[in-house]
């Protein structure tokens, strides 16, 4: 029988730049029109929606992402930082995507490498690629077959697939 | 002295567009008259108080539409191009060029100063908004930055829209 395995799934450091540099373009978008005498109303939905934006990116990377995943013979304990540990059993696991990237590059950063959601939570989660791998190579060890790509990946390598045929 | 510091004022050379300024900002005693300095500069746009119909005021106006404007051939050719190239899903590439177009377009509409333009490019720009949000937790793009974008210009061609509506004229 194998050893459990753990995994670090740290924030993403791209991510959040992004979010707050997008959140302080629109703060300062919202102090401008303040200063050109807009509307009130209007400056502030942008003001209240930057914030929103902030709270969601900051709740995205460090509340339902993962802290430590670690994949066992039974299933994932999944350790957050907010929130009390859950073990997902392979049943309860929805999909998983896991796609190679070359973090050196630009667009390479902005891919997201792991994702996985699973039946007790609406929104998937954000792992590494080494995590959703390991996920991935374990649940076809147990199972016998990989678990389901993400319906949007699917979409997407379809479509991939359509551009280099008609190539 | 006093007398040719007022003369200077009334010359104009404080700023100042004609007939807007106090008759005296030096009175009789000698002593500054600091509400009417107040005011010459307030209405001779330097500071941002815009909105009194003056030249400056005008200027101001129009240099905000020239920025919506240039914001509108960006946005659009960005939102149109950008998830084409990047081959996203049909849904994302709605959000986009619905959040883009909307944020773009509402520039126009404040130009323009058509409520009936805000009030079409306020839906355009929520639509965009939501799919952008949605991406925010989903990733369906499998793009960190695409529903940040989407999102944010969204949130923008909102405000934008509002400050298109004319409520008041709205009511009667």
């Amino acid at each position: 029988m194998r050893d459990e395995c753990s995994y670090e799934n740290p924030p993403d450091k791209f991510s959040l730049l992004a979010t707050a540099v997008v959140v302080a373009i629109c703060v300062m978008f919202s102090l401008i029109t303040t200063m050109a005498h807009w509307k009130r109303s209007a400056s502030a939905i942008i003001m209240i929606g930057s914030f929103t934006i902030l709270y969601i990116g900051l709740y995205r990377e460090l509340v339902i992402r993962p802290k430590v995943v670690r994949v066992g013979e039974e299933g994932i304990h999944l350790e957050y930082r907010t929130w009390k540990p859950l073990f997902v059993p392979w049943n309860g696991i929805e999909w998983v995507d896991s796609v190679p990237v070359d973090k050196s590059t630009l667009k390479g950063k902005d891919t997201v490498e792991g994702r996985m959601k699973i039946r007790v939570k609406y929104w998937p989660m954000q792992l590494t690629y080494e995590a959703a791998h390991a996920i991935q190579t374990r649940y076809a060890e147990r199972v016998g077959n990989y678990p389901p790509i993400s319906p949007s990946l699917a979409r997407r390598r379809a479509y991939e697939t359509t551009l280099s045929a008609k190539r | 002295m006093s007398a040719m510091i007022e003369q200077a004022f009334n010359m104009g050379q404080h700023g100042g567009v004609g007939g807007q300024r106090p008759a005296s900002t030096v009175d009789d005693g000698g002593n500054i008259d600091l509400d009417g300095m107040r005011s010459d500069i307030e209405n001779s746009g330097l500071a941002p108080h815009v909105s009194d119909g003056s030249e400056q005021a005008e200027r101001w106006n129009m240099a905000w539409n020239i920025f919506g404007m240039v914001a509108s051939q960006i946005s659009i050719k960005f939102g149109i191009a950008g998830p084409f190239i990047a081959g996203f899903t049909t849904v994302v590439k709605v959000g986009l060029v619905a959040s883009m177009a909307g944020l773009a377009l509402s520039g126009v509409a404040i130009a323009t100063d058509n409520t009936l333009l805000g009030f079409v490019f306020l839906g355009v720009s929520a639509i965009g908004l939501i799919i952008g949000a949605k991406d925010l937790f989903a990733y369906d793009t499998g793009s960190k930055v695409t529903g940040l974008l989407a999102t944010a210009s969204g949130l923008i061609g909102i405000g934008c829209s509002v400050q298109a509506i004319d409520f008041n004229k709205m009511q009667g």
